[in-house]
């Protein structure tokens, strides 16, 4: 049953909210924004921070020639300075049947509060956020806007949202790439269960499109830890064959082949200048954004 | 391997209780829903091979485990895997021991303080617990006389020692083996466990000898189809410093003994020898160079001061093995027959005497003897011609039993007389026209056998006018009548020849001499047996009718079938000695003797040093640490490998 529209603000997560502080987080590439904020951004603009000296070309606009330099040494130069703009965030949720594992909080249930709070607070910075379903058919949109209404729309969608079904992760997520026309912070929530060769190809994709690429790697306690005390029979949440086994046995290649994945997507991440955050779903919600927050309230 | 609990071998049926256990946690397994399982199919599919293989370690062990606990509480006792118990799988009617009792076997037992008799007996007496209701029988080598014991305890009693305990005699153990066989033949014997104990001291086997024997012997076992089995166990003597001594020859002239004795030892090395000379109990020590491997000594001992016959006795200073460090001797006329002539019939006497003198080298005449003034037991042969009185006759009756002989002539009184050794018809007469005349007599063996080139002794010659026929014992010559001419009675070990007529011109023409000096010679010769001057051997076939003789040297049970040392009987000293072979020291290898026998129902086996051959210990301990081993190895394989880290939350 979905929850009461009072309910949806559970997804923010308020100890999240109070860590952050006032301190606003920022991108670490330049974007591409409409208003000003507080990223950098690839144009050149009015704010207080110097950029460069670059030499007059007749036809440009004489008001940021620096005059003082004209009367020392008889050249025209113009004086630039950084441009400071607004980003956009796009939040893009894996909605496949596997994102419902989990106890006693599901992968998908605690990768809403991530995209719920931090919807908040690029919203409360000035920044656009939009989402984006990663369903197993379609993929739903909300396109990033910076309104106030944004959130509750952000928040009323993810609480009417379930996961199901064999997803397509990999493909919605190459549209989507596509889909975004200039620089963003694109943040995937996902257990990235996909071939690691598939997940490279898409996060060069992003990155080829300048984007800023974050991954939200959500797992399980048990997935990561592997406890099981008697013969179990496995079952694919997605519907695939089911397996029937001694955990204790295969524990340990299970472990190893994990690490191994998770090497793998982590490897791809600094190939190409993205973030990786491994999430158990065990930890508080302002534990596991602490990492995030962190890096880019510092810049 | 034997259980004294074999019920609780049951419990192995409970090592099928892990497997199935196994089996039904597989049937009632959790279901979880996962969403990783691409990382589960990968690691079953690299890990299928190893964890199979785990699993049924695990299996395995729980398994082996359960059955080591059954094992455990069902008692098994441990066996020497070559040891008769493991040959035998059947329950025997009759366990026998083939005893090796030769004087060998009184060596120290290889890293024991026992003998290799000991050891043999206490190997024995295991093995008969094994089958404890099963019937002992035994056999050695100095009687090769079966006797049926009630336990193997018996034969280890005191006193038992005269059948089982050590000796001084060889032995013949193919002939001994053949004997018990005969023994199981005859009293129809099943299934059987024979165990031979020897030394296997090559001279007690005689391989070459006995071959046909040693056949003969794998050829009833292999007949007998496994009924019955032969284990031959070997005991090895400890190698230990000995010496030994035996006589090669000697010879006593102007009242000096000269011995040639040989001294051999084991042990690399020249010294003197402190070795005691002991002259009818007068002790005196010589010093003797002896290097090795053999020294030939021969020492020169008064008999100056010693009576006339006497005995002596060459000891070596005591070593590992004292049984072959000494040597007994006799000297004086030991071996002269000793008659004594007792005729009231002076003809009679007369030639008696004659005849006897005929031959004064081995013969110690005493032609006057009298009962009143001299022992009749330091005589071997008294010829007698009279009446008895009545203590007379009871010394007499003594003097046979205790093996003396006895030849007696008729006396004159016609009538009939009945002593205890003798009774004797009423005299008859004949004219001196007609005779009785002896037709038959023993020609084959005896007194009355053929000379050495075939003729007849010349009894149809002889003219006898009186006869008065003794009617006790063997007749070995008739009358015509049927009556017997001449009769031989044993009684006790002593013999009594009875004569029917006298060398009395009034009675017959056999004081001409050429019927009564045969048949007095050969009564000599009977006689003589006992008074042999040779140096005796202990086992040998006079040391076994040798009853009633007493020790000098040893003690007073002492016997000279068993036992080496001087004896004494009716006033002769006899010296007996170990057998000369037993100090040969060539051992026989397992292998020819297993080449003589080579039936697959015989095993050879040499005795353990460490613990005895037949001896069955529980071995429970050995299967607890197996059921440890196991749970180990059940953890090891069962557990998970890897660290486990603690459920968080």
């Amino acid at each position: 049953m979905p929850p009461k529209e009072s309910n949806i603000f559970k997804y923010i997560d308020q100890d999240a909210i109070v860590r952050f502080g006032g301190n606003p987080m920022l991108s670490q590439f330049p974007m591409e924004g409409s208003v000003s904020g507080h990223h950098k951004s690839n144009h050149k603009g009015s704010s207080v921070e110097f950029a460069e000296y670059r030499e007059y070309t007749p036809g440009e606009d004489p008001k940021r020639m620096d005059w003082r330099v004209l009367a020392r040494t008889d050249r025209y130069f113009l004086k630039e300075f950084e441009a400071e703009t607004n980003l956009r965030s796009f939040h893009l949720l894996d909605c496949s049947a596997s994102m419902k594992f989990g106890k006693p909080e599901s992968k998908f249930e605690f990768s809403k509060k991530l995209i719920g709070t931090l919807s908040y607070a690029y919203l409360n910075q000035g920044d656009a956020v939009g989402l984006s379903l990663l369903l197993p058919n379609k993929t739903e949109e909300i396109p990033a806007r910076r309104n106030p209404s944004q959130l509750q729309d952000i928040l009323h969608t993810l609480a009417h949202t379930e996961a199901s079904g064999k997803g397509q992760v990999i493909k919605q997520l190459h549209e989507v790439a596509e889909s975004i026309k200039s620089r963003a912070l694109v943040i995937i929530y996902s257990d990235f269960l996909d071939d690691p060769k598939s997940i490279a190809d898409v996060i060069h994709h992003l990155r080829d499109r300048k984007h800023e690429v974050v991954l939200f790697h959500i797992m399980d306690r048990q997935e990561v830890d592997f406890i099981f005390d008697r013969p179990t029979r496995f079952i694919d949440l997605e519907g695939g064959a089911s397996l029937l086994t001694e955990p204790s046995i295969i524990r340990e290649e299970y472990l190893k082949q994990m690490r191994i994945h998770l090497n793998e997507i982590k490897k791809i991440c600094t190939e190409t200048q993205s973030s990786h955050y491994e999430t158990i779903t065990d930890v508080p919600v302002h534990e596991a954004l602490k990492k995030f927050s962190f890096e880019r309230t510092q810049n | 391997m034997s259980f004294l609990q074999p019920i609780a071998l049951l419990g192995i049926a409970l090592a099928a209780v892990p497997i199935l256990i196994h089996l039904l946690n597989l049937m009632r397994h959790r279901r979880e829903s996962w969403a990783a399982m691409r990382f589960l199919l990968k690691a079953k599919e690299n890990s299928s091979r190893m964890s199979k293989i785990r699993r049924w370690l695990t299996l395995l062990s729980r398994a082996l485990a359960i059955c080591a606990l059954a094992l455990l509480m069902a008692r098994p006792m441990a066996t020497d895997e070559s040891s008769l118990i493991a040959f035998a799988d059947q329950k025997p009617e009759v366990v026998m021991l083939v005893l090796d009792r030769s004087s060998s076997m009184q060596k120290k037992f290889i890293g024991s303080s026992q003998t290799l008799l000991q050891r043999g007996l206490d190997e024995f007496e295991k093995l008969s617990k094994v089958w404890p209701e099963t019937k002992l029988v035994a056999i050695e080598t100095v009687f090769s006389e079966t006797i049926v014991v009630d336990s193997a305890e018996t034969i280890l009693s005191k006193e038992m020692e005269d059948f089982f305990g050590p000796t001084d005699c060889g032995g013949n153990l193919p002939y001994t083996i053949n004997q018990g066989l005969n023994w199981l033949e005859n009293a129809g014997v099943g299934h059987a466990q024979i165990l031979v104990i020897s030394d296997n001291q090559k001279s007690n086997w005689e391989i070459q000898e006995n071959e046909q024997m040693l056949n003969n012997i794998n050829e009833i076992i292999d007949n007998k189809e496994g009924l019955w089995k032969l284990c031959f166990l070997k005991l090895e003597p400890a190698e230990m410093v000995n010496l030994s001594i035996v006589c090669k020859s000697y010879r006593e002239e102007n009242q000096q003994f000269h011995p040639t004795l040989l001294i051999s030892g084991n042990q690399k090395e020249t010294k003197s020898l402190a070795v005691k000379i002991n002259v009818n109990g007068d002790l005196q020590t010589v010093k003797c160079r002896f290097a090795h491997p053999s020294t030939t000594w021969t020492p020169t001992i008064s008999l100056s001061d010693q009576p006339p016959t006497g005995w002596i006795s060459i000891s070596l200073p005591e070593d590992s093995f004292v049984r072959d460090n000494q040597y007994f001797f006799t000297y004086g006329n030991q071996g002269m027959l000793k008659v004594a002539v007792r005729c009231k019939d002076e003809q009679t006497r007369k030639f008696i005497n004659a005849a006897c003198e005929l031959d004064p080298e081995n013969l110690y005449l005493d032609k006057n003897f009298s009962l009143e003034s001299t022992k009749l037991n330091e005589n071997d042969l008294l010829i007698h011609q009279g009446s008895f009185s009545q203590n007379e006759e009871g010394q007499v009756l003594e003097f046979i039993k205790s093996g003396g002989r006895i030849a007696l002539f008729p006396e004159f009184e016609k009538e009939s007389k009945s002593y205890a050794f003798q009774k004797w018809k009423t005299t008859e007469s004949f004219s001196e026209n007609n005779f009785f005349e002896i037709s038959e007599w023993k020609r084959d063996q005896g007194i009355f056998a053929n000379t050495a080139n075939g003729r007849d002794l010349a009894l149809p010659f002889l003219k006898i006018l009186q006869r008065k026929v003794p009617s006790e014992g063997e007749s070995l010559a008739f009358y015509k009548s049927g009556e017997s001419f001449f009769r031989k009675k044993t009684i006790g070990t002593g013999v009594v020849y009875s004569f029917s007529t006298l060398p009395n011109k009034n009675w017959s023409n056999l004081g001409e001499g050429f019927v009564l000096v045969p048949l007095l010679i050969r009564i000599f010769e009977e006689s003589s047996v006992k008074s042999a001057s040779k140096l005796l051997e202990c086992g040998d076939n006079f040391s076994l009718e040798c009853n009633g003789f007493v020790s000098v040297t040893g003690n007073s049970n002492h016997n000279p079938s068993i036992r080496e040392g001087i004896y004494k009987d009716l006033g002769k000293f006899f010296a007996f000695n170990r057998k000369s072979t037993e100090t040969l020291p060539d051992i026989l290898k397992l292998e020819n003797l297993q080449k003589e026998m080579p039936s697959k129902h015989i095993v050879f086996t040499k005795a353990s040093t460490t613990s005895l051959s037949f001896d069955r210990a529980e071995v429970w301990n050995l299967f607890l640490m197996a059921m440890l081993l196991f749970l180990i190895a059940e953890s090891v394989f069962g557990l998970p490998s890897a660290n486990i880290p603690s459920r968080s939350k």
